[in-house]
């Protein structure tokens, strides 16, 4: 026996497909949303979060007080055979970031280099202290001081590097709390020889 | 079937696009604003300018001296930006290191001297840098701006 179609058949009415159609849409648009919103915010936030430090670690070209004007970005030769180059780099922080913007920020990257090699150096707030080779220290800091502190907004410190190697150019990079080191250098400095007198690094 | 059927008019069609255009335009912007920093503003007489612009026409003298067990610092404005106060920095072996600040919320305005007491630990012979403070305002917030410090004054604390 064959069943005869039935050609009357309804489907759901076009009010109710229409709602069908819309809470489709929206789900669908819910779920991509869902996917899509983290990776683009984590995206823009890679791409803004070094834009405040920018420029916000600068090298001092001269130090100026009343007693005289002296130039700390300098170099001096080893005095001995088991001593090594002292290498003085003034760093100066900017000022006029926000709170969270501080709170983002570890220290800064010193690149030491020259013809073919370089060095880098992370500076950061407790960085233990060290006169020996790829060590760091503050200068005229007393004996005692065992942890370094980076500078706050608006400070200037003079940092001495020792290292085997003497170095023509010092670059500064921006370390975050990410332990992001920034793409774009903040500055950078040519090293000579010091000559100013009453420059000393030791 | 139906085949006279009428869609849309083009008209409100287009209508339709263009407010879901702005709509979607509207919400990337509110979106995107979090990612831009919101400028600090100052404004003297009529003019309202980002606040680092009026760091160059600051002109101010100070002096830091003991007084009792208490550090005065004296700000006469001879300019014509209203001061909000001086940050303190003293100057070490090839260092600069903050050691506080004195404002006045009144705000030092031109031809004033004010004396401020600071509570930084100076001593007397420190050579100091005194740079400028500015008041502006963001997003309808009081904001305060250090200028750099090429603005600032040397002083030595007596």
């Amino acid at each position: 026996m064959i069943k005869k179609r039935k050609d009357n058949k309804k489907g759901v009415s076009t009010i109710v497909a229409a709602v069908l159609l819309i809470l489709l849409t929206i789900s669908a648009v819910v779920l991509l949303l869902s996917f899509i919103k983290p990776f683009v915010e984590n995206n823009l936030k890679r791409s803004t979060e070094c834009l405040p430090y920018k420029e916000y670690f600068q090298f001092e070209e001269r130090f100026v007080n009343n007693s005289g004007s002296y130039n700390y970005n300098c170099y001096k030769s080893p005095v001995s055979p088991d001593t090594n180059y002292l290498t003085g780099i003034m760093v100066k922080a900017g000022t006029n970031l926000s709170g969270e913007e501080m709170k983002n920020l570890k220290g800064f990257v010193l690149v030491f280099k020259k013809d073919s090699a370089s060095e880098s150096i992370q500076v950061t707030d407790g960085r233990t202290v060290s006169s020996s080779s790829g060590g760091i220290r503050i200068l005229g800091d007393p004996a005692t001081v065992t942890a370094i502190t980076i500078n706050k907004p608006g400070e200037m410190i003079t940092y001495v590097y020792d290292s085997s190697n003497q170095y023509k150019d010092v670059e500064i990079y921006p370390l975050l709390k990410s332990d992001r080191i920034c793409d774009e250098k903040s500055d950078s400095i040519k090293i000579k020889v010091c000559s100013d007198p009453g420059v000393t690094l030791s | 079937m139906n085949k006279n059927k009428r869609a849309l008019s083009p008209v409100i069609a287009t209508v339709l696009l263009i407010l879901i255009a702005v709509i979607l335009a509207v919400i990337i912007l509110l979106w995107a604003k979090n990612f831009i920093k919101e400028d600090v503003q100052k404004t003297v007489g009529n003019e309202a300018e980002p606040i680092q612009n009026f760091c160059d026409d600051i002109d101010f003298s100070a002096d830091v001296y003991n007084e009792g067990s208490e550090w005065k610092v004296s700000i006469e404005n001879r300019g014509d930006i209203p001061l909000y106060g001086v940050e303190i920095r003293k100057k070490g072996l090839a260092s600069v290191k903050v050691l506080g600040e004195v404002t006045d919320f009144s705000g030092i305005t031109s031809g004033d001297t004010v004396v401020l007491t600071s509570a930084a630990s100076i001593t007397s012979g420190n050579n100091l840098l005194l740079v400028p403070i500015l008041l502006g305002e963001s997003k309808e917030e009081k904001k305060s701006y250090v200028c750099d410090e090429q603005y600032g004054v040397d002083v030595t604390a007596v």
